[in-house]
Protein backbone atom coordinates (compact mmCIF):
# COMPACT_ATOMS: atom_id res chain seq x y z
CA UNK A 1 0.00 0.00 0.00
CA UNK A 2 0.86 3.33 -0.74
CA UNK A 3 2.90 5.13 2.42
CA UNK A 4 1.28 8.37 3.12
CA UNK A 5 3.93 9.89 5.36
CA UNK A 6 7.35 9.01 5.21
CA UNK A 7 10.11 10.20 7.29
CA UNK A 8 13.55 9.03 5.62
CA UNK A 9 17.20 7.97 6.56
CA UNK A 10 16.85 10.72 9.53
CA UNK A 11 19.83 12.03 11.02
CA UNK A 12 19.70 14.45 14.49
CA UNK A 13 22.55 15.38 16.38
CA UNK A 14 22.10 17.63 19.53
CA UNK A 15 25.22 19.61 21.15
CA UNK A 16 27.42 17.36 19.34
CA UNK A 17 25.70 14.06 20.78
CA UNK A 18 23.96 12.12 17.58
CA UNK A 19 20.67 11.30 18.40
CA UNK A 20 19.38 9.40 15.23
CA UNK A 21 21.60 8.39 12.57
CA UNK A 22 19.85 7.11 9.58
CA UNK A 23 16.65 6.18 11.04
CA UNK A 24 13.05 6.12 9.18
CA UNK A 25 9.52 5.99 9.99
CA UNK A 26 6.63 5.11 7.70
CA UNK A 27 2.53 5.46 7.94
CA UNK A 28 0.86 3.53 5.96
CA UNK A 29 -3.23 3.99 5.58
CA UNK A 30 -4.94 1.21 7.69
CA UNK A 31 -1.95 0.72 9.55
CA UNK A 32 -0.78 0.74 13.33
CA UNK A 33 2.88 1.05 13.57
CA UNK A 34 4.59 1.06 17.07
CA UNK A 35 7.68 2.33 18.00
CA UNK A 36 9.68 0.55 21.02
CA UNK A 37 13.20 1.40 22.22
CA UNK A 38 14.77 2.40 25.62
CA UNK A 39 14.87 6.02 27.44
CA UNK A 40 17.07 8.56 25.11
CA UNK A 41 17.10 6.28 21.59
CA UNK A 42 15.23 8.92 19.73
CA UNK A 43 11.89 7.66 19.28
CA UNK A 44 10.43 11.25 20.32
CA UNK A 45 13.06 12.93 18.07
CA UNK A 46 11.69 10.83 15.27
CA UNK A 47 8.47 11.68 16.00
CA UNK A 48 8.99 15.41 15.97
CA UNK A 49 11.17 14.81 12.77
CA UNK A 50 8.19 13.05 10.90
CA UNK A 51 5.72 15.96 12.52
CA UNK A 52 7.32 18.71 10.89
CA UNK A 53 8.00 19.64 14.77
CA UNK A 54 11.85 19.47 14.62
CA UNK A 55 14.34 19.69 11.59
CA UNK A 56 16.36 16.78 10.78
CA UNK A 57 19.98 17.26 10.01
CA UNK A 58 20.06 14.40 7.79
CA UNK A 59 17.38 13.18 5.43
CA UNK A 60 13.90 13.92 4.44
CA UNK A 61 10.12 13.79 5.04
CA UNK A 62 7.65 13.02 2.13
CA UNK A 63 4.01 13.50 1.95
CA UNK A 64 1.96 10.87 0.01
CA UNK A 65 5.57 10.37 -2.47
CA UNK A 66 6.30 14.38 -2.50
CA UNK A 67 9.46 15.52 -0.89
CA UNK A 68 8.83 18.40 1.70
CA UNK A 69 12.03 20.34 1.82
CA UNK A 70 11.10 22.07 4.83
CA UNK A 71 8.22 20.29 6.62
CA UNK A 72 6.27 22.14 9.09
CA UNK A 73 3.70 20.70 11.44
CA UNK A 74 1.17 23.91 10.24
CA UNK A 75 1.52 22.22 6.70
CA UNK A 76 1.71 18.60 7.60
CA UNK A 77 -1.67 19.25 9.67
CA UNK A 78 -3.45 21.23 6.87
CA UNK A 79 -3.12 17.75 5.03
CA UNK A 80 -4.01 15.37 7.45
CA UNK A 81 -1.68 14.78 9.90
CA UNK A 82 -2.08 15.16 13.68
CA UNK A 83 0.56 14.76 15.99
CA UNK A 84 0.46 13.92 19.91
CA UNK A 85 3.12 15.00 21.72
CA UNK A 86 3.79 13.03 25.12
CA UNK A 87 2.49 15.99 26.79
CA UNK A 88 0.89 20.11 26.52
CA UNK A 89 -0.70 19.47 23.63
CA UNK A 90 -4.13 21.11 24.92
CA UNK A 91 -3.51 25.40 26.00
CA UNK A 92 -4.20 26.24 29.82
CA UNK A 93 -5.31 29.76 28.19
CA UNK A 94 -8.97 28.06 27.10
CA UNK A 95 -11.19 25.34 28.61
CA UNK A 96 -11.39 21.75 26.35
CA UNK A 97 -14.61 22.23 25.26
CA UNK A 98 -13.54 25.57 23.31
CA UNK A 99 -10.18 23.53 22.04
CA UNK A 100 -12.00 20.76 20.94
CA UNK A 101 -14.84 23.01 19.11
CA UNK A 102 -11.48 25.12 17.69
CA UNK A 103 -10.73 21.78 16.10
CA UNK A 104 -14.17 20.94 14.76
CA UNK A 105 -14.44 23.85 13.22
CA UNK A 106 -11.00 24.15 11.38
CA UNK A 107 -11.52 20.27 10.38
CA UNK A 108 -15.34 19.73 10.17
CA UNK A 109 -14.70 17.19 12.33
CA UNK A 110 -16.55 15.02 15.34
CA UNK A 111 -18.60 16.92 17.46
CA UNK A 112 -16.58 17.64 21.05
CA UNK A 113 -19.44 15.85 23.55
CA UNK A 114 -19.01 12.40 21.19
CA UNK A 115 -15.30 12.37 21.25
CA UNK A 116 -15.48 13.64 25.10
CA UNK A 117 -18.35 10.70 25.97
CA UNK A 118 -15.98 8.13 24.02
CA UNK A 119 -12.88 8.93 25.95
CA UNK A 120 -14.80 9.37 29.05
CA UNK A 121 -14.38 13.70 29.87
CA UNK A 122 -17.67 14.48 29.33
CA UNK A 123 -17.49 16.27 32.93
CA UNK A 124 -14.46 17.60 31.84
CA UNK A 125 -15.02 19.55 28.55
CA UNK A 126 -15.88 22.78 30.15
CA UNK A 127 -12.80 23.12 32.81
CA UNK A 128 -9.02 24.08 31.50
CA UNK A 129 -6.46 21.33 30.82
CA UNK A 130 -4.70 22.61 34.45
CA UNK A 131 -7.66 21.37 36.27
CA UNK A 132 -7.60 17.81 34.92
CA UNK A 133 -5.43 14.98 36.60
CA UNK A 134 -2.90 13.47 34.58
CA UNK A 135 -5.00 10.20 32.99
CA UNK A 136 -8.47 13.18 32.30
CA UNK A 137 -5.77 15.04 30.80
CA UNK A 138 -4.74 12.29 28.31
CA UNK A 139 -7.92 11.39 27.21
CA UNK A 140 -9.04 15.16 26.97
CA UNK A 141 -5.91 14.85 24.33
CA UNK A 142 -7.07 11.79 23.18
CA UNK A 143 -10.61 13.29 22.45
CA UNK A 144 -9.22 15.66 20.46
CA UNK A 145 -7.44 13.33 18.25
CA UNK A 146 -11.08 11.85 17.75
CA UNK A 147 -12.41 15.46 16.81
CA UNK A 148 -9.82 15.71 14.57
CA UNK A 149 -10.30 12.48 12.82
CA UNK A 150 -6.70 12.53 11.30
CA UNK A 151 -5.53 10.65 7.69
CA UNK A 152 -2.34 10.44 10.12
CA UNK A 153 -1.51 10.08 13.33
CA UNK A 154 1.73 10.11 15.30
CA UNK A 155 1.30 10.11 18.70
CA UNK A 156 4.07 9.55 21.21
CA UNK A 157 3.13 7.74 24.26
CA UNK A 158 -0.39 8.20 23.57
CA UNK A 159 -1.13 6.01 26.88
CA UNK A 160 0.59 7.72 29.02
CA UNK A 161 -1.36 8.23 32.56
CA UNK A 162 -4.37 6.31 31.27
CA UNK A 163 -5.63 3.42 33.19
CA UNK A 164 -5.72 -0.03 31.01
CA UNK A 165 -9.51 -0.10 31.30
CA UNK A 166 -9.76 3.37 29.76
CA UNK A 167 -7.40 2.73 26.77
CA UNK A 168 -9.87 0.69 24.81
CA UNK A 169 -11.95 4.06 24.08
CA UNK A 170 -8.65 5.81 22.40
CA UNK A 171 -8.50 6.59 18.62
CA UNK A 172 -5.52 3.62 18.28
CA UNK A 173 -7.71 1.48 19.42
CA UNK A 174 -10.45 1.87 16.56
CA UNK A 175 -7.43 1.73 14.41
CA UNK A 176 -6.70 -1.72 15.63
CA UNK A 177 -10.57 -2.60 15.72
CA UNK A 178 -10.05 -5.42 13.23
CA UNK A 179 -8.97 -7.69 15.22
CA UNK A 180 -10.43 -8.69 18.48
CA UNK A 181 -10.24 -6.99 21.74
CA UNK A 182 -10.66 -7.58 25.60
CA UNK A 183 -12.29 -4.69 27.49
CA UNK A 184 -9.08 -5.68 29.95
CA UNK A 185 -6.58 -5.03 27.33
CA UNK A 186 -3.68 -3.13 28.79
CA UNK A 187 -1.92 -0.36 26.45
CA UNK A 188 0.92 -3.08 25.97
CA UNK A 189 -1.27 -6.23 24.59
CA UNK A 190 -2.43 -2.75 22.03
CA UNK A 191 1.44 -2.36 21.09
CA UNK A 192 1.09 -6.16 20.72
CA UNK A 193 -1.75 -5.79 18.18
CA UNK A 194 0.17 -3.15 16.18
CA UNK A 195 0.41 -4.12 12.60
CA UNK A 196 4.63 -3.30 12.45
CA UNK A 197 6.47 -3.41 15.71
CA UNK A 198 10.04 -1.44 15.17
CA UNK A 199 12.22 -1.11 18.45
CA UNK A 200 15.32 1.16 18.29
CA UNK B 1 -3.64 30.58 5.62
CA UNK B 2 -6.68 31.94 7.86
CA UNK B 3 -7.64 29.93 10.35
CA UNK B 4 -11.27 29.51 11.43
CA UNK B 5 -12.95 32.71 13.22
CA UNK B 6 -12.78 31.01 16.74
CA UNK B 7 -8.52 30.71 16.38
CA UNK B 8 -8.31 34.15 14.72
CA UNK B 9 -10.56 35.51 17.54
CA UNK B 10 -9.10 34.19 20.28
CA UNK B 11 -5.47 35.28 18.94
CA UNK B 12 -6.65 38.98 18.08
CA UNK B 13 -7.85 39.72 20.99
CA UNK B 14 -4.53 38.47 22.66
CA UNK B 15 -2.99 40.75 20.25
CA UNK B 16 -4.85 43.28 21.35
CA UNK B 17 -4.27 42.83 25.38
CA UNK B 18 -0.46 42.70 24.55
CA UNK B 19 -0.86 46.39 22.48
CA UNK B 20 -2.62 47.74 25.11
CA UNK B 21 0.34 46.38 28.02
CA UNK B 22 2.55 47.81 25.86
CA UNK B 23 1.45 51.14 25.01
CA UNK B 24 0.02 51.55 28.09
CA UNK B 25 3.87 51.08 29.93
CA UNK B 26 5.27 53.11 27.09
CA UNK B 27 3.23 56.15 27.32
CA UNK B 28 3.55 55.62 31.05
CA UNK B 29 7.33 56.25 30.75
CA UNK B 30 7.19 58.45 28.05
CA UNK B 31 4.32 60.90 30.63
CA UNK B 32 7.16 60.81 33.11
CA UNK B 33 9.77 61.70 31.32
CA UNK B 34 6.89 65.25 29.52
CA UNK B 35 6.75 63.35 26.14
CA UNK B 36 3.06 63.33 24.63
CA UNK B 37 2.79 59.62 23.94
CA UNK B 38 -0.12 60.55 21.36
CA UNK B 39 2.86 62.07 19.45
CA UNK B 40 5.03 58.61 18.51
CA UNK B 41 7.38 59.01 15.80
CA UNK B 42 7.02 55.94 13.16
CA UNK B 43 10.19 54.45 14.15
CA UNK B 44 8.83 54.35 17.64
CA UNK B 45 5.31 52.81 16.59
CA UNK B 46 7.33 50.23 14.43
CA UNK B 47 9.05 49.42 17.69
CA UNK B 48 5.72 49.30 19.88
CA UNK B 49 4.20 46.59 17.02
CA UNK B 50 7.66 44.60 17.26
CA UNK B 51 7.44 44.24 20.76
CA UNK B 52 3.87 43.53 20.91
CA UNK B 53 4.09 40.62 18.31
CA UNK B 54 7.33 39.14 20.46
CA UNK B 55 5.41 40.08 23.59
CA UNK B 56 2.59 37.57 21.65
CA UNK B 57 4.78 35.10 20.40
CA UNK B 58 6.03 34.93 24.54
CA UNK B 59 3.11 34.16 25.42
CA UNK B 60 2.14 31.27 23.24
CA UNK B 61 5.21 29.75 24.43
CA UNK B 62 4.68 30.52 27.94
CA UNK B 63 0.89 28.80 27.50
CA UNK B 64 2.73 25.81 25.70
CA UNK B 65 0.36 26.19 22.51
CA UNK B 66 2.52 25.77 18.99
CA UNK B 67 1.68 22.31 19.15
CA UNK B 68 -1.95 22.57 19.61
CA UNK B 69 -1.45 25.87 16.82
CA UNK B 70 0.76 23.78 14.88
CA UNK B 71 -2.26 20.71 14.78
CA UNK B 72 -4.71 23.75 13.97
CA UNK B 73 -3.04 24.82 10.64
CA UNK B 74 -1.89 27.39 12.27
CA UNK B 75 1.96 28.75 10.78
CA UNK B 76 4.63 31.25 12.60
CA UNK B 77 3.53 33.77 9.37
CA UNK B 78 -0.59 33.75 10.50
CA UNK B 79 0.74 33.79 13.77
CA UNK B 80 2.81 37.33 13.25
CA UNK B 81 -0.55 38.69 11.64
CA UNK B 82 -2.35 37.91 14.64
CA UNK B 83 -0.53 39.51 16.91
CA UNK B 84 1.05 42.51 14.83
CA UNK B 85 -2.03 43.90 13.13
CA UNK B 86 -3.98 44.53 16.40
CA UNK B 87 -0.54 46.56 16.93
CA UNK B 88 -0.52 48.31 13.83
CA UNK B 89 -4.56 49.31 13.95
CA UNK B 90 -3.69 50.78 17.49
CA UNK B 91 -0.71 52.81 16.40
CA UNK B 92 -2.85 54.07 13.59
CA UNK B 93 -5.97 54.84 15.85
CA UNK B 94 -3.63 56.96 18.37
CA UNK B 95 -1.63 58.41 15.28
CA UNK B 96 -4.90 59.67 13.77
CA UNK B 97 -5.78 60.83 17.62
CA UNK B 98 -3.08 62.88 18.03
CA UNK B 99 -3.63 64.78 14.64
CA UNK B 100 -7.18 65.26 15.83
CA UNK B 101 -5.88 66.40 19.05
CA UNK B 102 -2.92 68.74 17.83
Amino acid sequence: MTELLCADCIGKSYRGRRILSSASLRAVPGELRALLGRNGAGKSTLLKIAAGWVQPHTGQVRWEGSVLSRASLPELARRGLFYLPDHDLLSDAFTVRRQLEMLRRRFDGLAPEEAARRTGVEAQLDKRPSALSGGELRRAELAAVLVRQPRCLLADEPYRGVAPRDAKCSPMSSASSRRPQSPSSSPDTRYRRSSRLRIT
Amino acid sequence: MIAHTLIARALILRGVVLWLLARTLISAVMSLAEFNPLALSARSSAIIILVSTLLGFAQTGRLREYVLLGNLGVSRATLVMYFALPALAGELLLLAAGRAFA
